[in-house]
């Protein structure tokens, strides 16, 4: 597309076994690597389902190189997905496989020099039906990343439950697409993958781009960095002014109007923190309901007027 | 080779694979035993004209359309036809292609059970070998092949109505019901033209069995055609 906007989604909607999109809007442009962070739960599983046009959408639209996957076969061919469960069309061996996505998809070397590293090598005389759940991962990561001159390569937890899990190696293989031009997603549920393997890292919740950290700040989201912990209780206004004092906070946020809302704890220190939760509680008679540790938030990154992440203002 | 041809190819490889040796053992098993068993019943019941009974009924009237009905869904799973094809439509293939190429591999097994269940149905409802039960039994096995495939093309178009393709089950069971009846609307079923070849002309009134026999290619093209339309791409 002119404006370099590879991925364009608009209201989407759908769901699998797993969870669901809620009206996501989403502009992924050419020649970066991005990450969404997100369950299954949260959307993902589905999101490259629909990505990869194995999945049609309920509602709202989304176009990859300016045509619905779904309906566009030339589309299709151009797109490299490795999905939660692969679906490997049974030809035979993992080789006759890997011939007939050549044939489909035009021209492209035989055996890729990185086969090796992911564990794909080993695989390739085997026969389709004999392999189990992470060598079959194993052969769609092959797959995604042989794709000839892609527009879009999309992989779910591209290192889970794979033969062999290199960041390093998947890593310089996923930024050599995108400097041959494709847009590449990583979509994850592991903030350390999503550190290892990408510039620009948002997170997915509940079906739509909730927050959003831009590269410059994918360190934090390491083990180690800053780190909000969700409270749910239900004298929320009490354990927020008694949390205020502790010095293993760092920041906190809850609402004045509405004691539903969790307490939302900012801390460098996640046990700490949570144990000062604890502590503070009991302290104050209240009933701690509940506590969700996330990544920490930010901007959103990816918009749906297309602006590129690195160019969103800090 | 091109993107389409290699589409076709992927569908009818799919499906092949799909099937494979085991399940159409079984399902020509299943069919042909009980094709044998209800012929030799006939037989055994009135001599006369068992073989021709036991074709119409029992061969033609359920073993043959549940044969091509189980190739079918082995051939694509429990889903709609363009899920069955979903794995080379993830690779580029074109959909629509590779339903096609699935149905015509589908309906080339379904066509050699088709045969295989009208053979043993004529030859036991004949009783000992002779060269007019022969003759009946090779004239009994095109027949089988030939609407055994169309019911593949029939049940495939089915296959593409329905959340999960439940349509198929709706096309079987209006055949059943509809296609024996000796009415107008029974032209559209495989089963009537299937009984016209058979030696029952008042199936389809007014057809001779040269229009039957081109009226089953015809109705196998027209499913294949609506099959493939309402495929998207």
């Amino acid at each position: 597309m002119s404006d370099g906007t590879v991925v364009h989604a608009l209201g989407l909607r759908g769901h699998d076994a797993h969870g669901a999109l809620t009206g996501l809007d989403l502009s992924l442009p050419s020649g970066t690597v991005g990450c969404l962070v997100g369950g299954r739960s949260d959307g993902t599983s589905v999101l490259a389902r629909m990505l990869a046009g194995s999945e049609r959408p309920a509602s709202g639209h989304l176009i990859v190189g300016g045509l619905p996957p779904w309906w566009s076969a030339s589309t299709r061919a151009r797109i490299g997905a490795l999905l939660d469960e692969p679906e490997l069309a049974d030809v035979g061996t993992v080789r006759e496989l890997l011939a007939l996505a050549r044939r489909l998809r035009g021209d492209s070397p035989e055996r890729e020099s990185w086969f090796e590293a992911i564990g794909a090598s080993s695989l390739l005389r085997r026969p389709i039906g004999g392999l189990d759940r992470r060598e079959v991962r194993t052969v769609g990561l092959a797959l995604a990343l042989s794709a000839p001159a892609p527009l879009l390569v999309v992989l779910h937890e591209p290192l889970a439950d794979v033969v062999k899990a290199d960041a390093t190696v998947l890593r310089e293989v996923l930024h050599r697409r995108a400097s041959e031009g494709a847009c590449v997603l990583v979509l994850t549920a592991s903030a350390a993958d999503a550190a290892a393997l990408a510039d620009d890292v948002a997170t997915l919740k509940q079906g739509r781009v909730d927050r959003a950290v831009g590269a410059p700040d994918t360190d934090e989201l390491a083990p180690g960095a800053e780190i909000e912990l969700r409270v749910w209780t239900d004298k929320p206004r009490q354990v927020a002014a008694a949390l205020a004092g502790e010095t293993s906070v760092a920041a906190l946020s809850f609402s004045a109007s509405d004691d539903s809302v969790p307490v939302a704890v900012r801390s460098r220190e996640l046990a700490a923190s949570a144990k000062a939760v604890a502590r503070v509680c009991l302290e104050c008679g209240a009933e701690l309901r509940a506590m969700q540790a996330v990544a920490p938030g930010g901007r959103a990154m990816h918009d749906a007027g297309g602006q590129s992440p690195r160019k969103a203002a800090p | 080779m091109s993107a389409a041809s290699a589409s076709f190819q992927a569908g009818t490889w799919l499906v092949l694979r799909r099937v494979g040796r085991r399940h159409a053992m079984g399902i020509t098993a299943a069919a042909v035993a009980f094709a044998a068993i209800a012929s030799y019943a006939e037989r055994k019941a009135v001599v006369s004209d068992a073989a021709s009974r036991a074709l119409q009924g029992p061969g033609f009237g359920l073993a043959l359309p549940i044969a091509a009905f189980a190739v079918l869904s082995c051939s694509l799973g429990r889903g709609r036809l363009e899920a069955g094809v979903s794995p080379a439509a993830a690779l580029g293939a074109h959909r629509r292609l590779a339903a096609l190429g699935a149905l015509v591999g589908a309906a080339v097994v379904a066509a050699a059970i088709g045969a295989l269940i009208a053979c043993v149905t004529a030859l036991a409802g004949h009783g000992p070998p002779s060269a007019a039960s022969v003759s009946d039994a090779l004239t009994s096995s095109w027949i089988g092949a030939l609407t055994a495939a169309c019911y593949t093309f029939y049940f495939g178009a089915g296959a593409s109505f329905g959340a999960q393709g439940g349509g198929r089950v709706i096309a079987l069971g209006l055949d059943l019901l509809i296609g024996p009846l000796a009415t107008p609307v029974a032209v559209l079923f495989p089963r009537a033209h299937a009984l016209n070849l058979l030696g029952r002309p008042e199936a389809v009134p007014g057809w001779s069995q040269a229009a039957s026999t081109i009226g089953l290619v015809s109705l196998a093209c027209f499913f294949a055609l609506m099959a493939v339309r309402r495929t998207p791409d």
